[in-house]
């Protein structure tokens, strides 16, 4: 064959293979498709108090391009039933999911199996049993450090003395490591102190906050651990039913700061919910986007309500999040 | 370096002569092209950068028309309630009236409002749509709005967003609202005084007309601010106001309405202003210059692509138009070769005129060089036995064994003079016979040749003949070829005197004529016809009977050879009357130089 021809079948060729190559480039501009999709799992996702959280992961979607689902649950939701619906949404077409660890056994193991199929981002701390921290990624704010500032925020309006004094603990769950974590923390706090815990309660409160608080000995102070302890709590104190014990506590939703600005709550800690949502997408982001990117935990900081300032304009921020 | 460079370009030229029109043409059109796709892409994009922010502008005047409005009936709100409600009632008798007047007026814009309410200049509330209980230990005197209302009661103000913290409506739920308060004259138990209308504008209101156009995907987007660069909507505000983003809104807000160019950190971007009357807002829609691209990414392809296959279809269009010009030329050439490698001896005659004309030129050139190699040949050959044939003539053995038998006879017949003269005779001949192997001598050399043997011949045709010699003296010193005499005398005794008694005479002369030397050999014998003469120097086939055999061809045959055709010799006879064979050879000075061209066959 001439050389002449050989350049020509070339060069055509290499022009052949460019337009092949453009062709192709052009398609997926064209399809305009969004980075991928994330699902995102929290139990009793309608609920209020996921209000600032599911705002956060619009905005981080939005700003990443990246599809979000939030997938409607119920209140209470096993492992296995969590499994069903993060294996339902990988068969959905999930490149990720965003999932709120339910208490109890065999959890890790199942996201170690959803992990070998899709990114995992965990919005909640996971109890590994063994005292270990999980290898899952998680976003969320220092649990421990909260239930310190919470009980900080007691000390404080007792002048830090608590000798003498009383208080109960309430919660929605007593073996998820958040509450553990929390607790800990605010026990830890307060020891030394000369507070004495009467009593701990936990329970969903579905069926009424009369049934949990009712009975429970007369204290000076109570601690609500989570938003859904402390919305119970807020409104059987709004009805008086806490005896004029007061009530402090660790939430995120406008049901709580309504209980806060009606004076029910004392003090309220509140973790940015919005920011979990967004950095937790923002990490899943990064990982669709960069092949070998691993993802890491992120800590969200949190804040301190007091009914006085829960209307300056920082807070008004915190509380237009929580009402989206 | 410069010339590794020279070395790789040289490396690239192009060297056949299609790949070099096909490289011209590929270069030139892929250059127009290039060319023409640049230049179209730039007025494309300009035009389309043009248009995008053409495009921002009607959409932020029509945006802002629709806020002004939106703003004006908020006002027109306030202004109902306050002229025709507040100022004209009492509160302390007609206060049921001004609420179900309120509450009519709340009904009817109750989509775009969040609440109406008017409170005395303490704080006391005095009427409130919807209906709701106002907070426990509230201090409306504190907040922002109202503070603003009474410190400038001349004027209506708009706040920035903020969440309502006026009443308890049991649904837990914060409101985000913009007030619009004034300061309005209450009479009350008949008693004027200072009292601030509020209107709550529901924010979510504003933020749905403004979402509405905040849906581009190429990062362009509208944001509102007030005149302190306040952000009131931006479609990214929770994440500015946490820091994860930021906005250049002071900025904005010093701007007049038009268009600017920006770096805000470092990004380029067009920033379109729009002022939204009364309130003094900003109406801010940004263009980042990545934005004036992004709907160009896929024009960028598509003209990548159309140059893409525009050169795929040259490639074509070049080949063949370069192999439709350089084939007849190439064809021509490969005949060329083939010809130059003894393949085949036709040369290619086809395509355009000027290809045939060279063709046909190429053709008749190796022809000509086929016939004048053929000559050459021929001379070659021709010379060599002309050569041999002189060379048998110096040495004609037959000659040589009468002479020397003459000799034995005179030695015998104790004649020692006449044998010496034979023998010294004998010697000069041979002498310049030889002439050192040369084939030029001078005439001088020649015409004693011609003597010596003429007196040998004498001596043994018993001088039965005379012989004469008249030789211009000047003529010696000129160059001959050598035994060209000998050949002619031998004839003109063998043909011509040797049957006469006595009677036969032979002159040799000798003359120069112009340019020429001319050398005459006249016998007076038996002559010959002139169909005779005309075959001695044409036909070489002839047998001769006597002689050395050297024949008048050969003579003329090398005196051509040597000096051209149109030397040579001229035969005049006339039968019984006579031969006379003239010599006709240019006058070339007898040199070294000239002899050695001479035998190497270059006369002049």
């Amino acid at each position: 064959m001439k050389v002449s021809k050989k350049s020509f079948i070339i060069t055509e060729a290499v022009l052949g293979i460019l337009v092949l190559i453009l062709a192709v480039m052009m398609l997926r501009e064209n399809n305009g498709e969004p980075l991928g999709r994330v699902s995102v799992i929290v139990r009793d996702s309608d609920n209020a108090q996921w209000a600032a959280f599911k705002y956060g992961i619009r905005m981080a979607a939005q700003d990443r391009g990246v599809e979000a689902v939030i997938v409607g649950t119920e209140s209470v939701m096993t492992t296995e039933e969590e499994r069903e619906l993060i294996e339902s949404e990988i068969g959905k077409g999930a490149d990720a999911v965003i999932v709120q660890p339910v208490p109890g056994e065999g959890v890790e193991e199942m996201l170690q199996k959803v992990k070998k199929k899709v990114p995992v981002m965990l919005v909640e701390a996971l109890d590994s049993g063994n005292g270990k921290a999980s290898e899952f990624p998680v976003t969320a704010a220092d649990d421990y450090a909260m239930g310190q500032a919470l009980a900080r925020e007691v000390l404080e309006d007792y002048s830090g003395n608590l000798e003498g004094k009383t208080l109960g603990i309430v919660s929605r769950t007593t073996d998820s490591e958040v509450t553990a974590r929390r607790t800990e923390g605010f026990c830890d706090a307060l020891e030394g102190t000369g507070a004495e815990v009467s009593w701990r309660v936990a329970g969903n409160f579905d069926n009424g906050e009369e049934d949990y608080l009712g009975g429970q000995e007369k204290v000076d102070f109570v601690a609500a651990l989570d938003d859904s302890s402390l919305t119970a709590a807020g409104a059987y104190s709004a009805s008086d039913g806490l005896n004029g014990a007061l009530l402090y506590g660790i939430a995120h939703s406008t049901q709580a700061a309504y209980y806060l600005d009606t004076g029910s709550v004392e003090c309220l800690v509140v973790p940015d919910g919005f920011h979990v949502g967004y950095q937790s997408m923002s990490e899943i982001a990064d990982g669709m986007e960069q092949l070998f990117y691993k993802e890491k935990d992120q800590v969200v900081s949190y804040t301190v309500l007091r009914r006085e300032t829960m209307f300056s304009k920082e807070n008004q921020e915190l509380l237009f999040t929580m009402s989206q | 370096m410069k010339s590794r460079f020279l070395k790789y370009v040289k490396g690239l030229e192009p060297r056949g002569i299609q790949t070099t029109i096909m490289f011209s043409f590929s270069v030139i059109s892929i250059s127009i092209m290039l060319i023409l796709g640049i230049v179209l892409y730039l007025r494309f994009s300009n035009a389309a950068r043009q248009e995008t922010i053409q495009s921002t502008r009607r959409l932020l005047e029509q945006t802002g028309e629709n806020l002004e409005e939106y703003l004006i009936s908020m006002r027109q709100i306030s202004d109902t309630a306050y002229y025709y409600l507040i100022k004209e009632n009492d509160f302390s008798t007609s206060g049921e009236d001004i609420q179900s007047r309120i509450n009519l007026l709340y009904e009817a814009n109750r989509d775009n409002l969040q609440s109406i309410v008017v409170y005395n200049s303490y704080g006391g509330l005095l009427a409130a749509e919807p209906v709701a209980t106002q907070k426990e230990n509230l201090n409306v005197t504190e907040q922002g709005w109202f503070q603003q209302a009474l410190d400038e009661v001349e004027n209506m103000h708009f706040s920035t967003p903020h969440i309502q913290n006026l009443f308890d409506d049991s649904t837990f739920r914060y409101y985000w609202v913009i007030s619009l308060s004034r300061a309005v004259e209450i009479t009350n138990e008949g008693r004027s005084e200072l009292g601030v209308l509020l209107v709550d504008m529901d924010y979510s209101v504003m933020s749905r007309m403004l979402d509405q156009i905040n849906t581009s995907e190429n990062g362009q987007y509208y944001y509102l601010c007030d005149s302190s660069g306040e952000i009131i909507y931006h479609p990214r505000r929770i994440q500015i106001s946490d820091g994860i983003s930021s906005e250049n809104s002071r900025m904005a807000a010093g701007y007049k309405d038009g268009v600017y160019d920006e770096t805000f950190e470092g990004e380029r971007r067009k920033v379109v202003v729009n002022t939204i009357s009364y309130t003094g807002w900003k109406l801010v829609g940004v263009i980042p210059y990545s934005a004036f691209t992004y709907g160009m990414v896929n024009m960028r392809y598509f003209i990548v692509l159309l140059m893409l296959l525009m050169a795929m279809m040259l490639a074509v269009v070049n080949r063949i138009v370069s192999q439709g010009i350089s084939r007849p030329v190439l064809r021509l050439n490969d005949s060329v070769r083939e010809y130059e490698a003894g393949e085949k001896p036709e040369i290619y005659i086809g395509g355009p005129q000027e290809i045939r004309h060279l063709g046909h030129s190429i053709q008749k050139s190796y022809e000509q060089i086929e016939d004048l190699m053929k000559k050459i040949v021929l001379e070659q050959n021709e010379r060599r036995k002309s050569e041999l044939d002189a060379l048998q003539s110096q040495i004609n053995p037959h000659f040589l064994y009468n002479t020397l038998e003459s000799i034995t006879w005179m030695v015998e017949g104790e004649r020692n003079d006449e044998a010496v003269f034979m023998i010294s005779q004998l010697a000069r001949l041979f002498r310049i016979s030889l002439s050192k192997g040369r084939t030029i001598i001078s005439i001088k050399d020649e015409i004693q040749h011609a003597q010596s043997y003429m007196n040998i011949q004498k001596v043994r045709y018993k001088n039965t003949f005379s012989v004469s010699f008249d030789i211009d003296p000047d003529i010696c010193s000129y160059s001959t070829v050598k035994l060209i005499l000998q050949p002619i005398l031998e004839n003109a005794i063998n043909y011509g005197v040797s049957g006469m008694d006595e009677s036969g005479e032979i002159c040799v002369e000798g003359r120069r004529d112009g340019d020429n030397i001319l050398l005459s050999v006249t016998d007076n014998g038996i002559g010959m016809s002139e169909e005779e003469v005309g075959l001695v120097l044409t036909d070489s086939t002839r047998i001769h009977k006597r002689g050395s055999g050297v024949g008048l061809v050969n003579v003329n045959r090398r005196i051509q050879i040597y000096f051209g055709n149109e030397y040579g010799l001229v035969i005049e006879s006339e039968p019984d009357e006579g031969t006379r064979v003239t010599v006709r050879i240019p006058a070339v000075p007898y040199t070294e130089e000239g002899t050695k061209l001479l035998e190497e066959g270059r006369s002049e």
